[in-house]
């Protein structure tokens, strides 16, 4: 019971962090940027790449580690704050938007989200075996 | 007002989502993840009808964007768990399983983000249409 209430306010958590990082990091982007370029989702790429290396760590952490007491916080970390903190949904909406309008930057931001956090967490994946 | 509502949002969003795992037991890594799959698409056709509802301007206050989109649909769905999820296929030797599993999720995931955005612009249509 304990683990599902916690999961709860680390996905809520996991929400506002994701909330309040999009909003600096997409006006720090589009503040620097011109043309098409300024499209480009950064926000939610930050957020969905580094999410996708902690949860490599604490997934690859959790593998290494049967305890009881590490299973419950990958579960907390893992499926209630990482979850919340990065989105899918969001990602392609994003993608959606661009596709109708900017299918250079789509296409960047498609392959660029998914090889950086692909690479990313496995390096976590690897990492978080050894510690 | 509105950090909480993104709070609450969150924190259901997460936990729904780890009850989905829990009760539907999720595949180990050798297979298809269906549950963050399934999840991932719902949540997609979600957000493509509460953005176009919220561009609409029928949904207003925290329990608008923030709650449902920031809170509710961005922490149901997962990027990271996403891409952990096809490391393990690529590291259990099953990379053709993991590139089906990145492209499925993707392109159905941008196209229920249409479907949803597009049930919502119809039925808008249709009711301004009939008055």
């Amino acid at each position: 019971m304990w683990v599902t209430i916690l999961v709860f306010v680390a996905g809520g958590c996991g929400a506002l962090c994701r909330g309040g990082l999009d909003a600096l990091v997409s006006a720090r982007w589009r503040a620097r940027r011109h043309g098409p370029a300024a499209a480009f989702p950064a926000g939610t790429f930050v957020i969905n790449v580094s999410g996708a290396l902690v949860l490599g760590l604490v997934t690859g952490f959790a593998t290494a580690h049967t305890a009881e007491s590490v299973q419950d916080f990958a579960t907390i970390a893992g499926v209630g704050f990482l979850g919340a903190y990065t989105t899918f949904s969001t990602e392609e909406w994003h993608t959606l938007g661009l596709l109708r309008k900017n299918a250079a930057v789509e296409a960047w931001n498609v392959l660029g989200s998914l090889g950086a956090s692909l690479i990313l967490a496995g390096l976590g994946l690897w990492l978080g075996g050894q510690l | 007002m509105s950090v909480i509502a993104i709070f609450l949002g969150g924190g259901l969003g997460a936990t729904l989502r780890y009850a989905l795992g829990e009760a539907l037991a999720p595949p180990t890594p050798p297979n298809f993840p269906w549950v963050t799959f399934m999840i991932n698409i719902v949540g997609a056709f979600a957000l493509g009808a509460v953005m176009t509802l919220l561009t609409q301007h029928r949904l207003r206050g925290p329990w608008g964007k923030p709650f449902l989109s920031t809170g509710l649909i961005g922490g149901f769905t997962t990027w990271s768990h996403f891409i952990v999820e096809a490391d393990q296929l690529i590291s259990g030797d099953r990379t053709g399983l993991a590139i089906v599993y990145l492209a499925t999720s993707i392109v159905v995931g941008v196209a229920a983000a249409a479907a949803g955005a597009h049930l919502v612009e119809r039925r808008a249509r249709s009711q301004a249409g009939g008055r």
